[in-house]
Parts: structure tokens; C-alpha cells; sequence
């Protein structure tokens, strides 16, 4: 008798918040956005402004938002196209300096700041080009010491 | 992300106290949590939690503006945090006028854009202010909506934004898994709109001792058509204290409020009210609930271990890993 979807409804946000004790974590980022009202320039919005249509922009339909464009330009908000969620479970040695990494290419972008969501991703893409990088920071804390 | 609307179609508390009492469950997990009364009427989650100082005042910079993009100030000065930590957009009065004034905005976007009135998303444009524009997914791990009860713009718009319904249903007589009215609205929404929505669970409440209340219980925990993961019983003294204590029933317990008789006259005060288990009972259920809808729902990794911090009391434990209660005693 029922057509209910059993669970959640279909909002994508390509998930970047794996819950990590964060009570005080984002703070930080957010209370600085809420102070300055910011007049953003975010790579978002530079993406053409699209009329609105009936549906929803968020779905990556198969074939539909051609590869001429990149990303940044393609996209309409942060979720778009990432379909995949990951957790990360981290040390708060790590965690803490997110926010510091954020304004750091948000300064070279020239940009006041940019979301996490991205942030996070790009941050995996360069680790992915750069496994040398990653192999000496995991030397550097001891990893196959003991070996 | 967490997202939810708590959905009954009869209105009446059981939505406002649930929607209360699954946003603090949910803090006390760990999580992040804003709350949208879009409820205009009184006695909703704004006066619950006694915030929406301005709610009244025409002035007042408020939700509405800002869904109809007319805002007149920055949309974080709309949030309000209440005592247990739960961040709050108020109710306010506009919001019973949300369908005229979106057609008012309708009339001058479409003379101003050439497009016909059919084109512009109305039921779209929460979802606009909450994801895109203020992208409220960066900073909350959960966002729940107590809606308006008339099925109409603003309802729509909080569905469409959100994607996902919590259902308290009461027992209504006997035979009667009274969702036909729900599953129309989704059923349409879906094919209007081109989404697909959620049912995390239904949630029977308000059930009683009585044959007729049993049997009706049954039937919603024996159905598949949804998930049922708790019931919860008719405690109208625990909900009713919540008014008192401007909070969840968490809150209630933990604080001991309790209306009494006192010189003729009916007061409510903190450290009067005695620990009853069946009350510990009911806030396990809440627990439970919230628990069921972050990770069964939402896949979310949320803190399973509930610490009651009772005024002049052994302080009580409770483990959803382990299902069973066991008592502490404070250190």
C-alpha cells in the first residue's frame, strides 16, 4: 500500500562532515563568516547564473553536465557531482589545523574564504599526485620503524 | 548531514515536543544542530524553547524575508541558541502570510524576468537559502524543520529542502495507519518535482494503556510499509513540563520540574519532581529515536551513551550499544 522511499530522501551534499567530536571545531571558521558580512566571490559564484528550472540542479543526470566546462565553472553550489561521501577519522592535531590550511588557499586563490567541502577535496587530489609527500610525512612520524 | 522534517498531519504538540526532544537527543550525540520553527501558530517550538523575542514585530528581520530573498539582515543574526545548545531560527508572524507574500514576489520576478508564472520554483527557494546561498551543510551535522500543518508553499518548501520526514502519528481509532494523506503529498511532490523523499520512520506517540491504543500499536509496528523503531507512551506529564521548563524532556528530568498546587495556586518548579523510571523509559526512547534516524537513516556516527545529570541524584548511564540501563552513581 505505501510508495514511501524507506530512509532518506535523495539530498546529496557529496557529505565532507564525518562527525568528529566537532562541538568547537568549526566554530572557529563560523563565528569569523558570521562577524564580517562578507561579500563573497566564491569560485561558486562564478559559475553562470542558470535560470532556475523545475527539477532540481543537483542531480548529475547521465550525460548532462558536459565536461567542456571545469568544475568550478560547471557547478552551481558546493554538493554538485560528488556523489561519494568519505569519513575520515583524524587526530585533533590534524583536525585543528584545517582552518588554518582553508585561509591559507583561500589567500592564494584571492578568495576570503572557501568551503570546506572543496577545501577537503583538493586537499586529497594533490596527496594523490604527491605520494612521495605523503610517504615522508608518514616516515617522519615513525611509520616502519619498527620494521 | 542530517536533515528532517517532522511531519504530522493532525498538528497538535506531539510534533513540537518530538522535534524538541530529537534536536537535543541528537546535541547531546554530538552533533551540530539548527532547528526551523515554521510554525506560525502559538504554542510552537519558539515558545517552547521561549526565544523569538520579535516574532510579532512586522519589522523584524525574519525567515521569510530572507526565503524570499528580501532579507533585511544577515541571515545569522536570525539564529538563536538555546539553553541546551540547540541553534534556533524562531517562528514569526509572516510566516502565516508566506503564500501571498511569495505571490506578490512572484508577480514582480516574472514581469521582471519574461518568464511565465509556472516556470518560477516556488517550492525551491528554501532550499536555495539553506544549501546554496548559505550553505548551512558546512556548519551543521543536522537540520531540522518543525513545519506548518496546512499542506501548501511553505510545507513544500520545507519538504523540497529538506527531502526526508519523521512522522508522530497518534492513535487515531482503530484500523487506521492514517498516512494516506502524508503519501498523496509525497506521492505528488515526487512527480512535480522531480525528487525523490525519504520516510526515515514513523514514530506512534501518545499511546496509551487503553485495548484500542495497543491494538493500534501493533499494527504500525507490524507493518512494512515503514519504519517504526519506537513508540512512545502517553506521558502527558513529562511533555507538559517541558512548557515549564523551557526545554527538552532531558531537560525536564535532569532539572526535576514538576507543576504542583501550592498556596491555592498552580506552580511549576525545578528540583521537585521524583525520578520515575518509566520516565528514564520514555527519554531512552527519545534517545533512541534520534539514534535511529542519524544512523539507520543518515548513516551518521553519533555518540551512542546518554549521561543523565539528575539535580540531588545518582547520576544514570544509558548505552544504546548495550540496551540495557545501568546505574552510576556520581563520583
Amino acid at each position: 500500500m505505501s510508495n514511501f522511499k524507506s530512509g532518506s530522501g535523495n539530498l546529496d551534499f557529496g557529505g565532507s562532515d564525518g562527525t568528529d567530536e566537532e562541538d568547537e571545531a568549526p566554530a572557529e571558521t563560523t563565528e569569523t563568516q558570521a562577524e564580517e558580512e562578507k561579500p563573497k566571490s566564491k569560485p561558486a559564484e562564478q559559475a553562470p547564473p542558470t535560470a532556475p528550472t523545475q527539477g532540481t540542479t543537483e542531480e548529475s543526470e547521465a550525460g548532462s553536465p558536459t565536461e567542456e566546462y571545469p568544475y568550478f565553472v560547471r557547478r552551481n553550489n558546493v554538493g554538485d557531482e560528488r556523489d561519494t561521501r568519505l569519513e575520515i577519522h583524524v587526530r585533533d592535531k590534524v583536525a585543528d589545523q584545517e582552518a588554518e590550511f582553508r585561509n591559507a588557499v583561500a589567500n592564494q586563490l584571492g578568495v576570503n574564504e572557501i568551503s570546506k567541502t572543496d577545501a577537503r577535496e583538493f586537499a586529497l587530489l594533490a596527496a594523490f599526485h604527491h605520494p612521495e609527500r605523503v610517504a615522508e610525512l608518514m616516515r617522519n612520524e615513525g611509520f616502519g620503524a619498527l620494521g | 548531514m542530517i536533515t528532517a522534517v517532522v511531519y504530522s498531519e493532525s498538528g497538535g504538540t506531539y510534533k513540537t515536543t518530538m522535534t524538541a526532544n530529537v534536536a537535543v537527543a541528537l546535541k547531546r550525540m554530538g552533533q551540530n544542530i539548527l532547528v526551523l520553527d515554521l510554525d506560525p501558530q502559538e504554542g510552537n517550538l519558539t515558545s517552547l524553547f521561549d526565544v523569538g523575542e520579535r516574532r510579532g514585530d512586522p519589522e523584524a528581520d525574519n525567515l521569510v524575508k530572507h526565503i524570499l530573498d528580501m532579507p533585511d539582515g544577515d541571515f545569522r543574526d536570525l539564529i538563536e541558541t538555546t539553553a541546551e545548545g540547540v541553534d534556533i531560527i524562531p517562528s514569526h508572524d509572516m510566516l502565516s502570510d508566506f503564500t501571498s507574500n511569495l505571490e506578490q514576489k512572484i508577480s514582480y520576478e516574472t514581469g521582471m524576468q519574461n518568464m511565465s508564472r509556472e516556470e518560477y520554483p516556488r517550492y525551491e527557494l528554501l532550499y536555495e537559502l539553506l544549501w546554496n546561498k548559505q550553505e548551512l551543510h558546512e556548519e551543521y551535522d543536522a537540520v531540522l524543520i518543525d513545519p506548518n500543518a496546512r499542506a501548501e508553499d511553505l510545507l513544500y518548501n520545507a519538504i523540497f529542502a529538506l527531502r526526508t520526514l519523521v512522522a508522530p502519528v497518534k492513535p487515531a481509532g482503530k484500523g487506521n495507519l492514517s498516512l494516506e494523506g502524508l503519501e498523496e503529498l509525497v506521492g505528488n511532490m515526487e512527480s512535480q518535482l522531480d525528487i525523490e523523499i525519504g520516510l526515515s520512520c514513523v514514530v506512534p506517540s501518545g499511546v496509551g494503556q487503553t485495548n484500542a491504543h495497543q491494538q493500534y500499536q501493533q499494527q504500525f509496528e507490524d507493518t512494512e510499509a515503514f519504519a517504526t523503531p519506537v513508540t512512545i507512551g502517553n506521558r502527558e506529564s513529562l511533555m507538559d513540563a517541558m512548557w515549564e521548563a523551557r526545554g527538552s524532556a532531558f531537560k525536564v528530568i535532569e532539572e526535576r520540574w514538576k507543576t504542583f498546587e501550592k498556596d491555592g495556586k498552580m506552580v511549576s518548579e525545578p528540583g521537585q519532581r521524583r525520578v520515575r523510571d518509566r520516565e528514564i523509559e520514555t527519554l531512552q526512547k527519545l534517545y533512541e529515536l534520534a539514534w535511529f534516524i542519524a544512523t539507520d537513516t543518515f548513516d551518521a556516527d553519533v555518540d551512542p551513551v546518554l549521561e543523565l545529570e539528575i539535580q540531588d541524584h545518582e547520576k544514570k548511564i544509558i548505552n544504546l550499544r548495550e540496551a540495557d540501563t545501568t546505574e552510576v552513581t556520581t563520583a
